[in-house]
């Protein structure tokens, strides 16, 4: 505080805005602040922090100093200019004082510093916003928010497709022009868009368990990784978990984008065991899984244990390695990994840890963990992890930023969180989303799902792609023995 | 509007008057025309049912296919202690007209999250007041969102029932209901303490079991051992077995139950049911305290049946019900 803002009065010159705060003393104290950006780490293109400052009466206001610049925001709802806010970040770490005017005169609380890191992340994120719920649904649709200020504009909603069931969007390396998406209900079926041309999939055959499910795009782009499963869920009587979905069979396939095909190995169709959730190394080259023992569901659901496991592909022949390797063990840890996502660099395997189960956003004790797969070290990333369930994640294009659903603020309703990952895999403290309007998530009966980053926005138009799934009759994809 | 917040309206106008030299019925007029007004602004705490209207307007026309209609008018039965003694005095349609089957609609949706409120099944009152809220068109339902509220408040679960609250409280008609659930954030012993949210907080079974996979009776039986002084559940417990005519797994409620503090004495169609049951057990009434002339009452149906006599002064008898069930 000392070196930042002299005790006596100071007369701030402001970058934003004109107003002008005499500092006359000083709070012992850090300001409570919503949501807490107190020693955050931020990428250096995020959208201004806007915060808001309840518990104090009275007029506030906000100083943000970076280098010789400065910015003044009149409180308690801090709105940040996006001019200032770019003109600070760009000189690095900016410190922020919040100041209370009292009757005899303003006073400052304990400053606070918003770490801004020049490691830039994607632009955009895709998610689902979709009620956290049971059974029903009505309105949803797939979403894109430009991360550098707080624009979000619809990629797909069901208004278009008669409020039929959209999800598991999933692009091939954060590229917005190579996505899919499945529609499900009326208008059924899988979506692939190329940046031209758009295919709709009938992907149920005969030799597989069901329609392709959780998908994963292959590095190359010529594939997509995918679960086959018939998933169930039942609600908890007294349990917070509130839900609790699980599968009663799960596979895993490979489908061929040109071909539109589908192919396994007997090691990803095994009837006595539970596979799904397929992630790829960034040279294609290794499929990772989920795999669990079947046990009697629903009896049994809190035996579902997943570890990780691997397999060999080569993406040249489309065809399978004859060995599973596991790279997280459930029964040595006693514990449950789901989602795993190797980081862009190849050097991390970021996964959802909770004590059982497959949908770890349902769990309450959920936690991101990271294994190191240079050395195979375990990383429990404490620093970002919440007190209620973190899960669904995903990895930035430099690697250097992971971005989640967390369920901590209000332990229901999933938001999205942003933390910095450094090329040790130290985790810095992470933040919200920043919004323009610091109620609007407070206000929101919806989740975010699946949050995807991008590199840009989506831009196939929606009005062709409700046409293709109303009268398109689809491609029917087969299995290759 | 609160009582005392129209009493000073009333004292309000009546010194205006004296002071105007007004006659008393511009009193009257003028409290008739702010009374609306105000109700709107200040967000008047009304029940969601009025539970004797429900039963006064129910027009009962010996015709049971409604099940929805049926089930909102047993719920009113049951929230007025009515259940299990009359049941039977209205044509009824098996456990379908208590629980009718989850049409996914607003309608159903709020029925059965006022049922499973009813029968203290918290976490189904819950997910019926999720789904349909989730149903409705409109950017929430009100109903449905002071039953998050209290389910959430009830479960323990204080920072989503606050979000349910703030979100409340931006529907001005709402906005005192809403707020006057501030006070049970965070705060177990106001909760313990009130008298509709503590009970169904003493329904909460310790033992998490899953939500209606067994039947709703075996989520029943957990409720009634759980909180066994919240009768609503053993009545909606044996009523659906007498409905379906399910004898054995009545007798089993009467067996465990009856004489705890959960069924210290038998209401009218469980004693109906308990003569039934004497038939295989003489004696069987006598010892769960079914009273004579019920059971003479019991005699005297069972003489006529078959006889041609009329009947119909058994229609609104568990007796009759099963009669015609079996005749069908």
């Amino acid at each position: 505080m000392k070196r930042i803002l002299p005790f006596f009065a100071v007369l701030v010159l402001c970058v934003g805005c004109r107003t002008a705060v005499n500092i006359t003393g000083e709070i012992d104290a850090l300001p409570a602040i919503y949501p807490d950006y107190i020693d955050v780490t931020v990428p250096v293109n995020i959208a201004p922090l806007n915060f808001r400052c309840d518990s104090v009466s009275g007029p506030t206001a906000l100083i943000l100093t970076a280098g010789e610049q400065s910015c003044t925001v009149k409180g308690p709802e801090f709105d940040i200019p996006l001019d200032s806010w770019r003109t600070l970040t760009a000189l690095g770490d900016i410190f922020a004082t919040v100041c209370v005017r009292e009757k005899d005169g303003w006073k400052s609380f304990r400053p606070f510093t918003i770490h801004v890191s020049p490691d830039p992340i994607d632009p955009y994120v895709a998610y689902r916003l979709i009620e956290p719920g049971y059974e029903t649904w009505n309105r949803l649709g797939i979403y894109q928010r430009c991360l550098e200020d707080f624009t979000q504009t619809p990629v797909m909603t069901n208004e278009q497709t008669d409020r039929n069931c959209m999800n598991c969007h999933s692009f091939c390396n954060r590229n917005p022009q190579k996505m899919m998406f499945h529609m499900r209900a009326r208008n059924g079926g899988t979506f692939t868009w190329d940046g031209e041309k758009i295919e709709k999939l009938n992907t149920k055959t005969p030799q597989t368990l069901s329609a392709l499910v959780y998908p994963r795009w292959h590095p190359s782009g010529k594939y997509i990784g995918f679960s086959v499963n018939d998933i169930a869920q039942f609600f908890h009587s007294t349990d917070p978990n509130r839900i609790e979905v699980y599968d009663s069979v799960s596979d895993i396939v490979v489908y061929d984008v040109e071909n539109h095909q589908v192919s396994a190995s007997p090691l990803l169709t095994d009837t006595t065991r539970l596979d799904t959730m397929p992630a790829w190394s960034p040279d294609g080259k290794t499929l990772y899984f989920c795999s669990s023992a079947q046990p009697k569901v629903p009896q049994g659901y809190k035996d579902i244990r997943y570890s990780i496991r691997s397999i060999a592909f080569d993406p040249d022949h489309f065809s399978f390695g004859d060995r599973i390797e596991t790279v997280y063990d459930a029964q040595a840890s006693g514990k449950d990994a789901t989602f795993p996502r190797v980081s862009p660099d190849g050097r991390f395997l970021l996964f959802a840890e909770t004590a059982y189960g497959c949908f770890a956003i349902w769990h309450k004790d959920a936690d991101l963990r990271m294994i190191d797969l240079q050395d195979g070290s375990f990383h429990t990333l404490d620093a970002l992890n919440g007190p209620d369930a973190d899960s669904y994640h995903c990895w930035s294009s430099n690697s250097r930023w992971i971005i989640w659903a967390s369920r901590r603020l209000d332990g229901l309703y999933s938001r999205l969180f942003i933390a910095h990952i450094d090329a040790d895999g130290n985790a810095s403290k992470p933040f919200l989303l920043p919004q323009k309007d610091t109620h609007y998530d407070a206000l929101l009966l919806k989740s975010y799902n699946v949050p995807e980053l991008i590199t840009g926005p989506v831009t196939f138009d929606p009005e062709e792609m409700a046409r293709i799934a109303k009268t398109d009759p689809g491609i029917n994809v087969s299995y290759k023995e | 509007m609160e009582k005392k917040n129209y009493l000073c309206l009333v004292q309000f106008t009546l010194r205006y008057d004296r002071r105007m030299k007004h006659k008393p019925v511009t009193t009257v007029a003028l409290l008739l025309l702010v009374i609306p007004f105000l109700s709107g602004c200040t967000g008047q705490t009304a029940p969601f049912h009025n539970w004797d209207n429900i039963i006064v307007s129910y027009v009962d026309d010996g015709h049971t296919a409604d099940y929805e209609k049926l089930t909102l008018f047993n719920l009113a039965l049951a929230e007025t202690g009515q259940l299990a003694d009359n049941v039977f005095h209205y044509t009824q349609a098996g456990s379908d007209g208590i629980i009718a089957p989850w049409a996914q609609t607003v309608e159903t949706g709020e029925r059965l999250s006022d049922l499973y409120w009813s029968m203290g099944h918290v976490a189904y009152a819950q997910r019926m007041a999720f789904e349909t809220n989730v149903l409705d068109d409109r950017p929430f339902n009100p109903e449905m969102m002071v039953r998050l509220i209290e389910t959430n408040l009830v479960s323990g679960a204080y920072d989503v029932a606050r979000k349910y609250i703030a979100i409340l409280e931006t529907d001005k008609q709402y906005r005192k209901t809403a707020a006057s659930y501030l006070k049970y954030l965070d705060n177990d012993a106001a909760i313990e303490a009130d008298p509709i949210l503590g009970p169904k907080r003493r329904c909460i079974p310790e033992n998490d079991f899953i939500s209606l996979v067994r039947g709703i009776d075996e989520d029943l039986k957990d409720i009634i051992r759980t909180n066994p002084s919240y009768h609503n559940a053993i009545e909606y417990l044996g009523v659906i077995y007498l409905l379906d005519c399910e004898m054995d797994k009545f007798k089993g409620v009467l067996d465990e139950f009856y004489g705890t503090e959960a069924l210290p004495t038998l209401p009218v169609s469980f004693a109906e049911a308990a003569c039934m049951l004497s038939e295989m057990d003489s004696g069987y009434w006598k010892r769960v305290g079914v009273s004579q002339n019920t059971f003479n009452r019991y005699r005297e149906f069972k003489k006529r049946m078959g006889t041609g006599l009329p009947m119909d002064r058994f229609k609104d008898t568990f007796w009759y019900y099963i009669m015609r069930v079996n005749s069908q």
